[in-house]
């Protein structure tokens, strides 16, 4: 543990029982970040506080049990993390409900847009889109008061989001992306930033079943995400708001620039330069 | 009503009571659609179903109050439709809510951490959740006829990332993307799912007086008319998973021409950030 570049900085880390959110705590752990693992599964959650601090030492992490489209729940999960560890500097949205909730193999049954159940449907995107909007505006007030702090949402590669046979998974995160962008505009000048990290393709989680049949050593593996998350929460990453970074294409050798323009991108859609026609004094209004 | 080409087909329009939605009825029925007109508002949607019947004729419009988050109602609407009208071919989702009830919406913008949640949600609920439901009940009636329309209105994709109008932009970035979801479960179908946008800001409630903008210099509703109109008639056979906006559209261009000045893919296909996925 020689470099540990985060230490001083507390994460809290929805989705963090498994998966990409498990492996970014682990990551950012062993680079001295205390970390806050949010998830809705108590057992999973004292699993993962064990590896967490079996990278980052003893009393590193916290479980903090939470249903992210709770508002009570959400906010006493803030408080909690405040309690323990004085403060926290970085929202990490992870939490989600992947496309396995739709189908238990989306490459041979993929359920069309009428045989889905309304319920799931909405649930997904409830969890997906308005969890991490009730996460960040629950932990916003905090950072900006702090005038330091880093948002990060992971959403999903542009052309999943409107893959057919995953429900509303891929919709939910064409909000999220949009709304990261309306993070970032909204936090501009206050020291916090908002920005996207998706993992590039298909990764080895629950999210992609066994009966798909891919060769899970092809999938992106869940480490991918290690570096190039603690980069967007140090300090190197102070200048960097509203983009999207694919931890597939990040290469930790290459020089700072090389590496930002070869895996990241601006959030959203912006580069089609398809824009609203507005009225000429559209920008004078005070908005 | 020179043209009626759309003698024969039903129209469900959700939103119909107001602004846009309204305004594509009426184009609709004076193109001969029946037009099942769907809001919550039964007052607004009274007044709106007989102006669009004095530009379709008598029994052409039905007036229909529905919350299109509601699966009982929506169901029970479609049969209504279809034991009305016989058939239901054309769904149109255009109800939403909007930014306009967001407090001061243009006057002095909310943060995103200073947006009411429960609008948020309603947001969603009713931006995106709705025209699902709507489609997941309308479309096996199109289905097993072998001929239908989807049509969801969406928005500009910069205003997707709007900021200071809470979950608006986000809700309609989910509506595109499922749109071009939909639009591949239908292929081959006969049924196709399609977006038709504005352009820009239109002269509805969504913008306030308060912004001060003045009405003649915004986006008309009218606009929506005539490619609605196009979209809903068998002359749109073929077009699938695409994205139109009205502003551009000139009924004066051959049809090649107008499908391109106003045309493009739904969604962000445009953008080649593809996912990786192992090799077969």
């Amino acid at each position: 543990m020689t470099d540990r570049p985060l230490e001083g900085r507390t994460v809290i880390l929805t989705g963090a029982g498994r998966g990409l959110g498990k492996a970014m705590a682990e990551g950012l752990a062993a680079q001295g970040a205390k970390i806050a693992l949010i998830d809705l599964d108590e057992d999973v959650l004292t699993a993962a506080v064990a590896d967490v601090e079996a990278a980052g030492g003893q009393g590193c992490a916290l479980a903090v049990p939470t249903d992210v489209t709770d508002k009570d729940r959400a906010q006493a999960a803030i408080d909690r993390t405040i309690d323990a560890f004085g403060g926290f500097d970085i929202l990490i949205n992870d939490a989600a409900m992947g496309p396995q909730f739709f189908t238990g193999n989306f490459v041979e049954h993929a359920p069309k847009f009428w045989e889905i159940d309304p319920d799931l449907w909405h649930r997904v995107l409830i969890v997906n889109a308005y969890g991490p909007q009730l996460m960040a505006s629950v932990a916003a007030p905090h950072l900006v008061e702090r005038g330091w702090g880093r948002i990060v949402n992971v959403t999903t590669s542009l052309d999943t989001m409107y893959l057919r046979g995953c429900g509303s998974y891929g919709p939910s995160k064409a909000a999220l992306e949009a709304n990261t962008r309306i993070m970032s505009q909204d936090l501009a000048e206050t020291g916090v930033t908002a920005n996207v990290l998706i993992p590039g393709g298909p990764a080895n989680t629950r999210m992609i079943p066994e009966a798909t049949g891919f060769d899970r050593d092809e999938l992106v593996q869940p480490e991918a995400m290690r570096a190039p998350i603690c980069w967007l929460c140090s300090d190197d990453a102070d200048d960097i708001n509203g983009m999207r970074f694919i931890a597939a294409m990040w290469d930790e050798s290459l020089p700072r620039d090389e590496r930002i323009s070869r895996a990241g991108a601006p959030t959203a859609w912006a580069q089609i330069g398809s824009l609203a026609q507005r009225p000429s004094n559209w920008a004078d209004t005070e908005r | 009503m020179a043209d009626r080409i759309l003698e024969g087909k039903t129209v469900l329009m959700t939103g119909a009571g107001r602004g846009m939605g309204r305004s594509m009825s009426i184009a609709l029925a004076a193109a001969g659609a029946q037009v099942a007109m769907i809001d919550i508002d039964a007052d607004v949607l009274a007044e709106a179903a007989e102006e669009a019947e004095d530009a379709g004729g008598q029994g052409s419009t039905r007036a229909i109050v529905c919350d299109v988050t509601d699966a009982e109602r929506a169901k029970a609407t479609a049969e209504e439709v279809v034991a009305a009208f016989g058939s239901l071919d054309v769904l149109v989702n255009d109800a939403v809510v909007g930014p306009e009830r967001i407090a001061d919406f243009f006057v002095k913008p909310a943060k995103f951490w200073e947006l009411d949640d429960g609008l948020w949600n309603a947001m969603l609920r009713v931006n995106v959740f709705g025209p699902q439901l709507m489609a997941k009940t309308c479309a096996p009636y199109m289905i097993e006829r072998g001929w239908g329309r989807i049509v969801n209105v969406t928005t500009s994709l910069d205003t997707m990332y709007l900021s200071g109008a809470g979950a608006y932009g986000p809700t309609k970035a989910a509506l595109e993307a499922h749109t071009a979801i939909m639009a591949s479960d239908l292929d081959g179908t006969g049924v196709s799912a399609n977006i038709l946008i504005p352009g820009g800001p239109v002269n509805t409630r969504m913008i306030p007086d308060a912004s001060g903008i003045p009405r003649e210099k915004l986006i008309q509703p009218n606009v929506m008319q005539s490619p609605i109109t196009w979209l809903a008639s068998d002359d749109s056979d073929g077009i699938n998973s695409m994205r139109f906006i009205a502003a551009l559209w000139d009924d004066a261009l051959p049809r090649d021409q107008r499908i391109e000045q106003a045309g493009a893919p739904a969604a962000w296909t445009q953008i080649p950030s593809k996912a990786f996925y192992p090799e077969d």
